[in-house]
């Protein structure tokens, strides 16, 4: 009786166990499989994306690269946390694919932008030097603050820690020093453009003035001495055409025009000598007086106090000569034009008492005068 | 005797089951996650990107293998492959840490040379510059490459501070060698309008 229940037993546990293997099997074969290749091939891209630089050419490609696979990662996760008959990997399936895309994507895009950012990259610099070398060989004669040309200094290695970065692929560090000296650069260049733009307003006149100038000294067949201060020379003129070219260096403040007595500023004007010094006459070896303040300076001056540019204390100065002494390099006078003495020789020697001396910020265009 | 037999046959089908389940390699994944942070921690990222690369890319697979087993059925999972991935893992950052720790060895030393040379070569600068003739570009460029050797100087002063403060020395690297390459051409510049001035003299 017993062995024929534990029989019975031993059937109905066989049957169930073969109907529960065969449900198992099943369950096993159709169960959904993980995308474990995708989830390979992603890995195996994204490796390949990144040895190219894909997240720094193609940052946007790249990280969603990365976001998509790292969803993906927890969707799978997530789906192998369930019983495995229950677990459905479509969306862990989906977001893989995407992941690839993205990372073939990067992988594509990174060459090219490379290529781009590489031009971009260049150009800019490129720019940035021809700045540099704007500064180096005009705006250093220019009176600018010491902050000025300390922010040309510090723009010009931070552009130099740029280039470094970017040869060594280092874009994001490139970039961001390349804006650090970018900004500085254009703060100088501001300064500096705003001074020159404001200071060449004048132009016109001042060329107006030089053709005056030359045209006296070819219609009189006389000597004429025409000053451009941007450049720091002075022009001698014989009968309407160029005799000679000298140094020739100003007052401290030389950019712009003379406002008042002690600016230390070389006036712009069309003057005449009135008189002739040497020896003990003139404490700078030799000098030539000028006609300033002549009737236009008056009428400026009287202007310019009027609308409180200048002080009611400050008077309009004068003695204004072109003397000795010159030839140091610097801009040291108190508004005269000064000449080397082997120069004023040469100089003095060819103007008269009545010769014209025209005074000018300069002869040529800005855009001439940067290009 | 026969009810016995039963169960000790139960018994050992069950334990055999029960033995057959691998286990996660948990301690693995936890000590390649750990291994992975100190190396990011170090800044293997940036001192030795490659290798920290490889030993991110190697975690990434060993966590996939854990979850391609983790989708077998109980009985199939073998996560052996996965094991040996996660410890290459901590193999790999433990390297790149010691890489980075060697890098930014020869960087402080780098950068310590850099502000000797620097060091010695402004003072030089500085040297020159009393010798420099007023020329024709004269006191105006004198008082120029004055505040140029003013700047390299900053560089220098902020460059020595942040060695001393155990700064980035990566960045303290980039930051020192286009000054002391811009001190360089300050010298050869000021050597050359001195030895053209002396010539002109003759």
């Amino acid at each position: 009786m017993r062995v024929r229940l534990l029989k019975k037993i031993l059937f109905f546990i066989g049957i169930f166990s073969s109907v529960f293997l065969i449900v198992m099997v099943l369950l096993l074969l159709f169960m959904d499989k993980p995308p474990m290749e995708d989830f390979n091939k992603c890995i195996e891209i994204m490796t390949k994306a990144k040895k190219i630089n894909a997240d720094v050419y193609a940052p946007e490609y790249y990280q969603s690269a990365e976001t998509n696979y790292k969803y993906a990662f927890i969707e799978l996760r997530r789906q192998n946390e369930k019983l495995f008959f229950q677990r459905n990997f479509s969306k862990a399936r989906e977001l893989i694919v995407t992941a690839i895309i993205k990372a073939e994507l990067a992988q594509n895009a990174s060459g090219t932008n490379k290529d781009t950012q590489k031009a971009r990259f260049i150009k800019e610099t490129e720019l940035l030097r021809k700045k540099l070398v704007s500064y180096h060989d005009f705006f250093i004669k220019l009176p600018l603050r010491i902050q000025t040309r300390k922010d040309y200094e510090f723009g010009k290695l931070s552009l130099e820690e740029s280039v470094n970065a970017f040869e060594k692929g280092d874009v994001n560090k490139a970039n961001k020093k390349l804006n650090e000296g970018k900004s500085r650069i254009s703060y100088a260049d501001a300064e500096v453009n705003a001074h020159l733009k404001e200071y060449f307003s004048r132009f016109a006149k001042w060329q107006q003035w030089v053709a005056s100038t030359i045209s006296t000294s070819a219609t009189n067949r006389s000597y004429a001495f025409v000053v451009d201060k941007i450049k720091h020379k002075g022009f001698l003129y014989y009968n309407g055409k160029l005799s000679k070219e000298f140094d020739v260096e100003f007052g401290r403040n030389w950019i712009g025009d003379k406002l008042y007595a002690g600016d230390n500023a070389t006036p712009e004007g069309r003057y005449v000598v009135t008189r002739k010094k040497a020896g003990r006459e003139s404490g700078y070896y030799k000098a030539m007086m000028l006609n300033y303040p002549n009737e236009e300076d008056r009428v400026e001056f009287a202007a310019r106090r009027k609308s409180g540019q200048i002080p009611k204390s400050r008077g309009i100065g004068g003695l204004i000569e072109i003397h000795g002494n010159g030839g140091k390099g610097a801009d040291w006078t108190k508004g005269c034009v000064a000449l080397s003495d082997e120069k004023i020789d040469e100089l003095y020697s060819k103007l008269s008492v009545g010769s014209p001396v025209t005074i000018v910020g300069s002869t040529v265009s800005l855009s001439d005068l940067l290009n | 005797m026969k009810k016995g037999l039963l169960k000790l046959v139960t018994l050992s089908i069950l334990v055999v089951t029960l033995a057959s389940c691998a286990k996660i390699p948990q301690a693995d994944i936890d000590a390649a996650s750990v291994a992975i942070e100190a190396a990011k921690k170090a800044g293997a990222d940036r001192y030795v990107a490659a290798s920290f690369q490889a030993a991110v890319d190697a975690q990434k697979s060993g966590l996939a293998q854990v979850e391609e087993q983790n989708a077998k059925f109980a009985l199939f999972r073998n996560y052996d492959v996965a094991k040996t991935t996660l410890t290459s893992v901590t193999t790999l950052a433990n390297k790149a840490v010691e890489e980075t720790t060697a890098r930014k060895e020869a960087l402080k030393a780098e950068v310590t040379a850099a502000i000797a040379e620097l060091t010695t070569t402004i003072e030089a600068d500085k040297e020159l510059l009393k010798k420099a003739p007023k020329g024709k570009e004269g006191k105006a460029a004198v008082e120029a490459i004055g505040q140029e050797i003013a700047v390299v100087e900053t560089v220098l002063t902020e460059v020595s501070a942040g060695l001393t403060n155990n700064d980035d020395i990566l960045t303290l690297s980039e930051k020192v060698k286009p000054a002391v390459e811009k001190a360089k051409a300050i010298n050869t510049e000021l050597t050359d309008v001195i030895a053209k001035a002396k010539g002109g003299k003759k």
